[in-house]
């Protein structure tokens, strides 16, 4: 039976057109305050991140991931979140932002084989006519009551094709070993 | 290129079934993807389990909205398995995404979008605390499942 096609727009990661590797990165013993792709070709219609991101904050619970665009340092993003922790669903937004907060990592303090997982959507990532949109599927359980599940969206105000990408634990921290980043290709009909 | 996202197995369920295993998965992908895609006996919840480990390791964090009740939370701790969904005869769709699922370094953490035509739509974030790689996969339903209930197991491998 050949892959079945996409269902619905909510559902990360099921598709029907080719699906290429195209960089990984895994974060060694001495830990990476970001970690970059770089050199993104433009061939592609949508890229796919896939990562387990866990971040050197000794509290528990959930660290943030940050995305940035070509190097972009300016307020040029947005984003919005709804996720729940295990008895409280909250919601969150900002607009005019330097980062684009596209999911959530697990914080060390929750254990050295607990790793936040989150798959983020970069749609339409080389349309020069369009702002770039970004979707994020997110959680980290820890075995308690500091656990997260959750829905991001993101936003990149800028027509460029993105040739890069950026992400970044909360500031002040840093990835830990073993955390790992793949970028993936999706190619359109 | 090598294919990157593979089917690795489907199949399609008859009546009375109550558990399938996707067994000896081959360790070579990065994660894997499971698609659950049919129906169960009324009252009936949706599981995983991992290697066919019975003991207290799993845990989850859910957010769904159901019919009636708005948004909300839920979890479990030091459960014998990670619950898909709750359903009452009706028709639900999940997938779920198994991160690093043969990385000795780390527990096994999966995502999952779900929904069901009852009552559920929404997210779950589950944990089995074992650095074992996963090599079967069992879904569960409480009674049975319905005939037709389709399972599909896919892989995707990083460079």
């Amino acid at each position: 039976m050949g892959i079945l096609g996409i269902y619905a727009s909510q559902i990360s990661g099921h598709l029907s057109a080719p699906f290429d590797s195209l960089q990984t990165v895994t974060v060694g013993s001495g830990g990476a305050s970001s970690i970059s792709f770089t050199s993104i070709p433009s061939i592609y219609k949508h890229l796919q991140i896939r990562c387990i991101a866990r971040e050197s904050d000794t509290n528990v619970g959930a660290g943030a991931l940050w995305m940035q665009a070509n190097g972009d340092t300016g307020s040029n993003y947005a984003w919005h979140r709804i996720w729940g922790n295990g008895s409280t669903v909250s919601a969150g937004n900002a607009s005019s932002t330097t980062w684009s907060l596209v999911g959530i990592n697990s914080r060390a303090g929750n254990g050295s084989t607990i790793f936040g997982t989150t798959i983020v959507d970069v749609l339409d990532y080389s349309e020069t006519t369009k702002y770039k949109t970004f979707r994020g599927l997110t959680g980290e359980n820890p075995n308690s009551s500091n656990g997260y599940s959750g829905l991001h969206s993101g936003l990149w105000m800028n027509t460029n094709a993105i040739s890069s990408l950026t992400l970044l634990p909360t500031s002040g921290y840093s990835w830990t070993e073993n955390s790992k980043f793949a970028l993936y290709g999706i190619k359109g009909d | 290129m090598a294919s990157t996202y593979t089917p690795l197995a489907t199949t399609t369920l008859g009546s009375g079934v109550s558990s399938y295993t996707f067994s000896s998965i081959s360790s070579a992908y990065t994660d894997l993807v499971l698609i659950v895609n049919g129906s169960a006996t009324s009252g009936t919840g949706v599981y995983l389990r991992f290697n066919g480990d019975t003991s207290s390791i799993y845990s989850q964090t859910t957010l769904f909205t159901y019919t009636g009740g708005g948004v909300v939370s839920d979890q479990t701790t030091n459960s014998s398995l990670i619950s898909l969904t709750n359903m009452y005869g009706t028709q639900m769709i999940a997938t779920a995404q198994i991160m690093n699922y043969s990385n000795t370094n780390t527990y096994k953490t999966a995502i999952a979008r779900r929904g069901d035509t009852y009552q559920h739509e929404g997210t779950l974030t589950g944990l089995w605390r074992s650095t074992s790689a996963i090599n079967s996969l069992t879904i569960l339903a409480d009674v049975a499942f319905n005939s037709g209930m389709s399972l599909s197991l896919y892989g995707i491998k990083a460079k």
